[in-house]
């Protein structure tokens, strides 16, 4: 019976990639290979353990790779996939490579994330789509507010790791402005400044508190933008249902026109409590 | 009518965001450009949803009017010169302020600008005309802009707001020439269909003009859209998805809107009628629309002058399917993307995703399921390997039975009580 090796490596991406890089280069067999990002409650028997350092080059390699013999679609897609917040994404990445670099993925080259009958392909792709869906949320979900000195801060709380996925859709957007992205599930922190990447930070959970603070006392926009989004709405047409499933509640409570209370509503309120 | 001046920019707001809302575009599709890194914002070819209103609409423009003043007098409109509602205008400068400090704060993702009638559709165009040159010139917005066109425009004042704009509409507001001159009687298919055309031959050139000199300015990138209102003057469903079908085709249209008939006015020359069925009537019809645009379907095919509505329990593609059933079953293994968009239950996603996946080897219907292929209505329709999933019948009836979802039938009057039925009931017996 063959021994299974399991890998053990970062929760970035670097970390996945070098623990691609490495696993493959371990030559075990790869079907006794498993990638994890998470240390087990209980050893197991049968298996080898092995932990890898993450390593900037190697994970370059392995970036490399993939862009060349299977294209930016197929990156995108492993990249999104290993954002996620699964403990099986590091073993699907690395049996979808396998797949996809193999004389049978080689044929198909581009396409070769297509091939939904493949378990590990069907994973990522699952695992892509889960990821992608969140940061298309967030993308409109997000709200910025302004700090002294004219720096944008926004908090979220998403289920994946989305912050590095961020950065060139908003950097592109606002490139002039001085903006920060807090992830308040991680603690981490991704900022920007004008005319310069964009780079991340970790245990920013002081920073994260102060904007929680500053978000809850409020300002004139958001007053304005609440009382906005109560007046576009049709009475005649109103359903809850519909705008929870398009609007989840869970992206309700970073957003700013579920909590600013308008004049209407603080009327209603007055009425209700008489 | 109660003209304000001096109110406060909350209190406009909400006015003018109270008289835009019947608008039903909000979309913020179709541009793709990427900020030059000298002002604000871009515009991303899928558009972006940032918020949902209590009724379930998408949020994504800010959408307002520049002022509810209107000396046009169309029947159905809030708006209209004789209602005595509150009126308010913007400034130029107060509308650049908004949106940019709205967009700023990643509330929204442009402007969608339009405005009733002030003294003339001309002044009133050179005034949305000299508020998105500000806001491109001055803010240096390089989000999104929906500009409507007011019917009756000068030509070249709408040529020079379109270069400015992603996407600009005007509205038909009704299927036939006939229920726009009793209900608008102040528009005319003339000055309706006018403009339209100007901004799609405009369009067309510039695309042209592009492909010689890239950079160069863009005349409404994003195309252009209209909308008509359902169930206010009697149109057959037929007629409404007939005249979609021209405007796309004659027209070039991104989208045609349906906006379900409010009865705001309580006028009498308009029907009151109840708000469920006409609901799901403008559902139905955004239903055969995208048939209409990515399922091949044309809506002769859908309805005909002897069968002018839609049936509304069940959608329009089950509907077809029932009433072609010498078509069925597809094979999921042979048939090729444009039959597959035909099954009912299979959509552009799913056919797509059958498609690519099938060069690897034969399908089963335990692939569809873990492919996440919802086979609930495609089950009667498909088989896998020559077999159907279940022992089913190719039947109208059967099918029809199976089919009909509780959630989609047509909602009960809560006044109608039951009882349970006694054998003598009836005349004669009691």
């Amino acid at each position: 019976m063959n021994e299974r090796h399991v890998f053990y490596c970062d929760n970035t991406l670097e970390g996945i990639f070098s623990g691609v890089y490495q696993a493959w280069d371990a030559r075990v067999g790869h079907g006794c290979v498993e990638l994890r990002t998470e240390e087990p409650e209980n050893m197991e028997l049968f298996c080898v353990y092995h932990r890898v350092k993450t390593s900037l080059t190697e994970a370059e390699k392995v970036r490399r790779t993939i862009a060349r013999q299977l294209g930016p679609r197929i990156l995108e897609e492993i990249c999104f996939a290993a954002c996620a917040d699964d403990p099986k994404k590091g073993t699907a990445i690395y049996r979808t490579l396998v797949e996809c670099l193999s004389v049978h993925g080689t044929l198909y080259k581009k396409k070769s994330l297509d091939n939904l009958k493949n378990p590990s392909v069907r994973k990522v792709t699952e695992l892509y789509r889960s990821v992608w869906t969140e940061y298309d949320h967030y993308l409109g979900f997000l709200r910025f507010q302004e700090l002294p000195g004219g720096i944008l801060a926004a908090l979220i709380s998403p289920r994946h790791d989305l912050l590095l996925l961020f950065q060139d859709h908003f950097s592109n957007r606002y490139p002039r402005e001085r903006w920060i992205i807090g992830d308040s599930t991680r603690g981490t922190l991704l900022v920007h400044q004008p005319g310069e990447p964009c780079f991340l930070t970790g245990n920013a959970g002081k920073i994260i508190e102060e904007i929680r603070t500053r978000r809850d006392e409020g300002g004139d926009y958001e007053l304005l933008f609440a009382s906005f989004c109560e007046s576009i709405s049709i009475k005649e047409r109103e359903n809850d249902k519909l705008q929870k499933q398009n609007l989840p509640l869970r992206y309700r409570e970073d957003m700013v026109e579920f909590h600013q209370k308008t004049d209407n509503c603080r009327q209603k309120c007055v009425k209700e409590d008489n | 009518m109660i003209i304000q001046h001096n109110l406060e920019l909350g209190e406009k707001l909400r006015i003018l965001a109270d008289a835009a809302k019947y608008d039903v575009s909000c979309t913020s599709s179709g541009a793709d450009r990427r900020n030059d890194g000298t002002g604000l914002g871009n515009a991303v070819s899928s558009g972006i949803c940032h918020s949902f209103s209590a009724d379930g609409r998408c949020i994504s423009l800010l959408k307002i009017l520049l002022t509810n003043e209107c000396v046009f007098d169309c029947r159905y409109c809030l708006n209209r010169s004789s209602n005595d509602v509150l009126r308010a205008s913007f400034t130029p400068e107060e509308v650049c302020r908004l949106t940019v400090e709205f967009y700023r704060r990643n509330y929204i993702e442009g402007l969608f600008l339009s405005s009733g009638i002030v003294k003339s559709p001309g002044y009133t165009m050179e005034l949305l005309y000299q508020t998105v040159r500000k806001l491109r010139t001055e803010f240096h917005f390089q989000g999104y802009i929906h500009l409507k066109a007011i019917p009756g425009a000068p030509p070249e004042l709408i040529e020079k707001a379109g270069f400015f704009a992603d996407r600009m509409s005007i509205n038909l507001e009704f299927p036939t020439a006939e229920s726009l001159g009793r209900l608008a009687p102040h528009k005319s298919r003339k000055t309706i269909l006018g403009p339209m055309r100007q901004i799609q031959l405009k369009a067309r050139e510039n695309k042209n003009e592009l492909a010689l000199r890239q950079g160069g300015p863009r005349f409404v990138p994003a195309g252009q859209s209209t909308q008509m209102i359902i169930g206010a003057a009697g149109e057959s469903d037929y007629q409404i998805l007939m005249t979609a079908e021209a405007l796309y085709r004659q027209f070039a249209m991104k989208r045609v809107f349906f906006s379900a008939f409010v009865n705001v006015n309580m006028d009498s020359a308009l029907p009151m009628v109840p708000r469920a069925p006409v609901l799901l009537r403008e559902h139905r019809l955004y239903q055969a629309d995208w048939l209409l645009r990515f399922y091949g379907f044309e809506a002769e095919e859908l309805l005909s002058p002897g069968r002018p509505d839609f049936n509304m329990l069940l959608d329009p593609k089950c509907d077809w399917a029932l009433r072609h059933l010498e078509q069925f079953p597809v094979e999921i293994n042979r048939a090729d993307y444009h039959t597959l968009l035909r099954v009912p239950g299979i959509g552009v996603r799913s056919a797509g995703k059958i498609v690519r996946a099938r060069q690897y080897g034969t399908l089963t219907f335990e692939d569809l399921k873990k492919m996440r292929v919802v086979l609930k209505r495609a089950v009667y329709f498909i088989t896998c390997g020559g077999r159907m999933m279940y022992r089913t019948r190719l039947d109208e009836d059967y099918i029809l039975r199976n089919l009909l979802d509780p959630r989609e039938m047509p909602p009960v009057d809560p006044d109608i009580t039951y009882r349970q039925l006694s054998l003598f009931d009836g005349e004669g017996w009691r």
